[in-house]
């Protein structure tokens, strides 16, 4: 896999739990309702839903997030010292 | 060896000190930051009135970010040992060949002087970046952590400073020899 979809890759997995955290807090009141009605429905309970929901999008944003950094400055390193060579 | 070649040959370890140190604090520093923006405005307000097997929500998530970033700084700890180190030996050296000498016990001063002043400037950062999570822990919790924060940076940084003076001491001695010789 090349470097440059590599950093595409981490970026849009970074940015798709964060989109969704940056919506439930815009429409907070709205997606619990929803969250809250999809766990009755499945008949588990949204206490446990809600903040297994957080938690995760918190993970996913944090790990995918600092992959996106470390391959960014990574690739910026290795350019230069590709220059550097020249 | 003369003092000014040793000074060039330590300012390069500097430099490659630094070209290896530099880009691994620049992602940890970057990653934390980063972290703690997201947990500061992103999902601390989302987890607000939420609680996990009886643990409020927003303490779960300070308590994850918190491990997650010391995990972080413990890694680049060494790091900016060595940075500190090598700055702190160029400096003696470039201070030296100035004078055209430079003794071990002033390259020590140099280190204990530098790592006091960094180690302060670091956890004071860390602490302001921290204090917000360690109030949702317990009010308490973040006073108690400045109380020691306090204590810990005045001995470092009279040690620093007892450091510092002890050069600063043979610059005015030396000037003031100067002087004396001046006005014979």
């Amino acid at each position: 896999m090349s470097l440059k979809s590599k950093i595409f890759i981490y970026f849009i997995l970074s940015l798709i739990p964060l989109s969704i955290a940056l919506i439930m807090l815009k429409y907070r009141n709205l997606c619990m309702k929803y969250i809250t009605a999809l766990s009755d429905y499945l008949g588990i309970a949204s206490d446990y839903i809600v903040p297994l929901i957080v938690i995760t999008l918190f993970l996913l944003t944090i790990i995918f997030s600092a992959l996106l950094i470390r391959t960014i400055v990574n690739t910026l390193l290795s350019q230069q010292e590709k220059k550097g060579e020249k | 060896m003369s003092v000014s070649e040793k000074a060039r040959e330590v300012y390069l370890e500097a430099v490659r000190e630094i070209r290896d140190s530099v880009p691994k604090i620049i992602i940890n520093i970057g990653i934390a930051v980063l972290i703690w923006a997201f947990t500061k405005y992103v999902f601390v307000p989302i987890s607000i009135g939420y609680q996990f097997m009886n643990i409020p929500l927003p303490q779960l998530i300070s308590l994850v970010m918190l491990a997650a970033v010391a995990i972080l700084v413990l890694g680049i700890i060494k790091e900016v040992f060595d940075i500190v180190d090598a700055l702190a030996a160029y400096c003696a050296y470039e201070l030296g060949a100035r004078k055209g000498e430079v003794s071990e016990e002033e390259i020590s001063n140099y280190k204990v002087g530098f790592r006091g002043f960094i180690y302060v400037i670091i956890v004071a950062l860390l602490f302001l970046l921290f204090k917000d999570f360690l109030d949702v822990f317990h009010p308490v919790l973040s006073a108690l952590v400045l109380l020691i924060v306090v204590i810990w940076s005045v001995l470092v940084l009279l040690r620093s400073g007892k450091a510092f003076s002890k050069i600063v001491e043979e610059y005015a001695a030396e000037w003031a020899k100067k002087l004396e010789e001046k006005a014979q």
